[in-house]
């Protein structure tokens, strides 16, 4: 995944299993439940939704999922792990 | 381009693996014996004052979380049980080989020992093993790369070169440059120190489910993917830039289920301070 920085947060998009593609936005710690969310976009029929990623880890593969987490401890985290890196 | 040699080539003249230490061996056959003591397993341990030591700084490391402090071997022997002794013991004898390759080789393997471990704790049942066993497992997986970084450095080098410019995984490359990759030389290693054979599976095949000889040690060879892939991706490598990969078979292959991951992944860097106390303890 290839991340940018966005204010204080970070933005990577996101191909879903399903097909779908949105992205995943990194604003806080583990200890956030709205700290790492997914957001897809408006369609012709739905208008664009957010989702906690850990209420949704199903629609993701299991490699998105670990590197959002990973990602996530990376910028938010307290356990000193390298900082992530952004393009 | 193909690689210069095969194992058997490799292993005939151009690398030679270590050998355990007897005392290693001489604990491991005890414990193995169904008619050994607890006080003959602490008995061959003091005959090797270095690793008796080594042994009792890593009962008494946060990574085991005693309540009380353990000042013998004797006493430590009778509180963890010969199987965790074992695998202490072992893990002190690894340590000691690990001096002999770098501190980013070090910290991943410690790392992936410490995320196998998450799994275990996190996925009861998983695979019939113990905490301890699956920390071995995550500590020996690339134990190859110790002896490639011995035998042939500048291989290695070209190695890693070449992966960064085609952008492939290194343990391809090392098949390129070298003929035989980093997995399948650790499988070696691990069969000619007398480990179980589903470890030297696992190690073998921890980057291409093919090359795990061991039906019933798939699983555990996709697990092994997994924490490399959860080091890789947390930027704890064994080789600087290395991208995160991992063959998208591991997945179902380990069997673990994607909802237990965050968990898993909470567990492991909660479990990050350790990792760096087990490394200072060696130094």
């Amino acid at each position: 995944m290839e991340w940018k920085r966005h204010g204080a947060g970070l933005v990577s998009g996101i191909k879903l299993s399903d097909g779908r593609t949105g992205k995943v936005v990194l604003v806080g710690g583990r200890d956030n439940p709205k700290g790492a969310m997914l957001v897809l976009p408006s369609t012709a029929e739905e208008s664009a939704k957010a989702f906690p990623i850990a209420e949704i880890v199903g629609v993701f593969h299991p490699s998105q999922l670990v590197e959002v987490l990973c990602a996530q401890e990376r910028a938010f985290g307290g356990s000193g792990l390298n900082p992530i890196e952004t393009s | 381009m193909t690689g210069t040699y095969n194992i058997d080539t490799l292993l005939d003249g151009i690398v030679t693996l270590p050998s355990l230490p007897s005392t290693v061996n001489r604990v491991t056959h005890l414990v193995n014996a169904p008619d050994s003591s607890l006080s003959d397993v602490a008995k061959a341990l003091q005959t090797d004052p270095a690793l008796a030591l080594k042994t009792l700084r890593l009962v008494n490391s946060a990574y085991y979380g005693l309540a009380s402090k353990v000042i013998s071997v004797d006493h430590a022997v009778a509180l963890l049980g010969m199987k965790v002794i074992k695998n202490l013991v072992f893990t002190a004898t690894v340590f000691d080989t690990f001096n002999k390759g770098t501190g980013a080789l070090l910290r991943h393997s410690v790392s992936c020992g410490v995320v196998m471990r998450a799994i275990i704790s996190e996925v009861p049942g998983y695979q019939n093993m113990d905490t301890e066993e699956a920390f071995v497992y995550g500590l020996l997986h690339d134990v190859g790369k110790i002896i490639f970084e011995q035998f042939l450095p500048k291989e290695v080098e070209s190695a890693i070169l070449l992966s960064r410019t085609r952008g492939i995984p290194v343990f391809e490359a090392e098949r390129l440059v070298i003929g035989v990759d980093h997995a399948e030389l650790g499988g070696h290693l691990a069969q000619r120190w007398g480990l179980s054979k589903e470890l030297v599976a696992a190690i073998s095949g921890h980057h291409n489910l093919a090359a795990c000889t061991l039906e019933t040690a798939r699983p555990l060879a996709a697990t092994l993917s997994i924490a490399d892939f959860v080091c890789n991706a947390c930027a704890i490598v064994s080789v600087p830039g290395a991208a995160p990969y991992i063959a998208d078979e591991m997945w179902e292959a380990a069997g673990v289920p994607i909802t237990s991951y965050p968990r898993i992944l909470h567990t492991f860097f909660d479990s990050l301070g350790t990792v760096d106390e087990l490394i200072e303890l060696q130094q």
